[in-house]
């Protein structure tokens, strides 16, 4: 159970906040890692929202990335955390479209397609009666949520991770677990959909 | 403007897009993936709350049933009566209320086997 301490911790943590020790789970600085979790949350939802095109997976994509961080790397250096958890979040979204894809060829040989393929049907509406500007901004959104979605996955990752996330291209080949060449190659694809897309729009 | 500024720039403005749009995320979201911060920050909170949900789900239960037979007699004065012993057992009981509306098949799964024995 959490308790407070006044210690300091073996590997050099900081005992300032609370920690967390459960079965199966090591102790770690619950305060810094809820910071750090605060931080990337929208961002790792939205990712996930744009992968899948649904609200209620994306949640549980982030859940999952969450306490796989806390789980197994809580006690890695503080530094550590954002390419961790990058790592895990994008292989969780990996994980999702394989299962999709799978999903979907049952589903098609039995006969039963997707009743809708567009993504964006999925997304919760967010639209309210307002002003004119308002409204289009929202178009905005919804035709970028569209035009991410629509790359293939690893240039919307490729993508997202080079040009939103900031990661340099070692990094985001390590997030992907991919070569160097590989996220230059789909990031410069992706930016070339995407512009053949939008460009007109933004 | 060049190619690549004009490229940089593409980029720039699909990122201010994006910032907008976690920005702009609705209260139902954000209080989800509080929910799910959380979660993975005391997974030992998530595992006591769904260890004691039925039994507490009982008690709370069993409770309103006490008081709605009190309060059912209200000419009478107010102190409690003796229940029937099968509504005591129902409301001490350690079983959740599902085995109480799965009792017909403990029962017969219990025939079945002394008949077979």
């Amino acid at each position: 159970m959490g308790q407070l301490q006044n210690l300091t911790l073996p590997g050099g943590w900081s005992s300032g906040g609370m920690t967390s020790r459960v079965a199966g789970y090591d102790s770690y600085d619950s305060a810094a890692l809820d910071r750090f979790l605060a931080g990337v949350e929208r961002r790792a939802f939205r990712m996930a929202q744009i992968a899948t095109g649904n609200r209620e997976e994306a949640l549980d994509i982030v859940q999952d990335a969450m306490l796989q961080l806390a789980h197994r790397y809580g006690r890695r250096e503080e530094q550590e955390w954002g390419a961790l958890f990058q790592r895990i979040l994008q292989n969780r979204i990996r994980d999702w479209y394989r299962r999709s894809q799978v999903r979907s060829r049952v589903l098609a040989w039995f006969g039963a397609g997707r009743e809708d393929d567009d993504p964006i049907a999925e997304l919760p509406d967010e639209r309210t009666p307002g002003p004119e500007r308002e409204h289009a901004n929202e178009r905005l959104r919804e035709a970028l949520d569209a035009a991410l979605h629509a790359l293939p996955l690893r240039q919307q990752q490729a993508f997202l991770l080079r040009a939103w996330e900031g990661l340099d291209v070692a990094q985001t080949a390590s997030a992907m677990g991919v070569s160097e060449g590989s996220v230059k190659t789909h990031y410069s694809r992706a930016v070339h959909a995407l512009r053949g897309r939008l460009e007109g729009q933004l | 403007m060049s190619k690549g500024d004009k490229q940089t720039s593409f980029v720039e403005r699909v990122r201010t897009a994006l910032d907008d749009s976690t920005d702009r995320l609705d209260r139902h979201t954000q209080t989800a993936l509080r929910a799910a911060r959380l979660r993975a920050l005391h997974p030992e909170r998530a595992a006591l709350r769904a260890r004691w949900w039925m039994p507490a789900s009982g008690v709370a239960l069993a409770s309103a049933v006490l008081v709605a037979v009190l309060l059912s007699h209200t000419n009478q004065p107010v102190a409690p009566r003796m229940l029937p012993g099968t509504d005591i057992e129902l409301l001490t009981s350690a079983h959740s209320l599902e085995f109480y509306n799965d009792l017909d098949f403990y029962q017969w799964l219990q025939e079945t086997e002394s008949d077979a024995g």
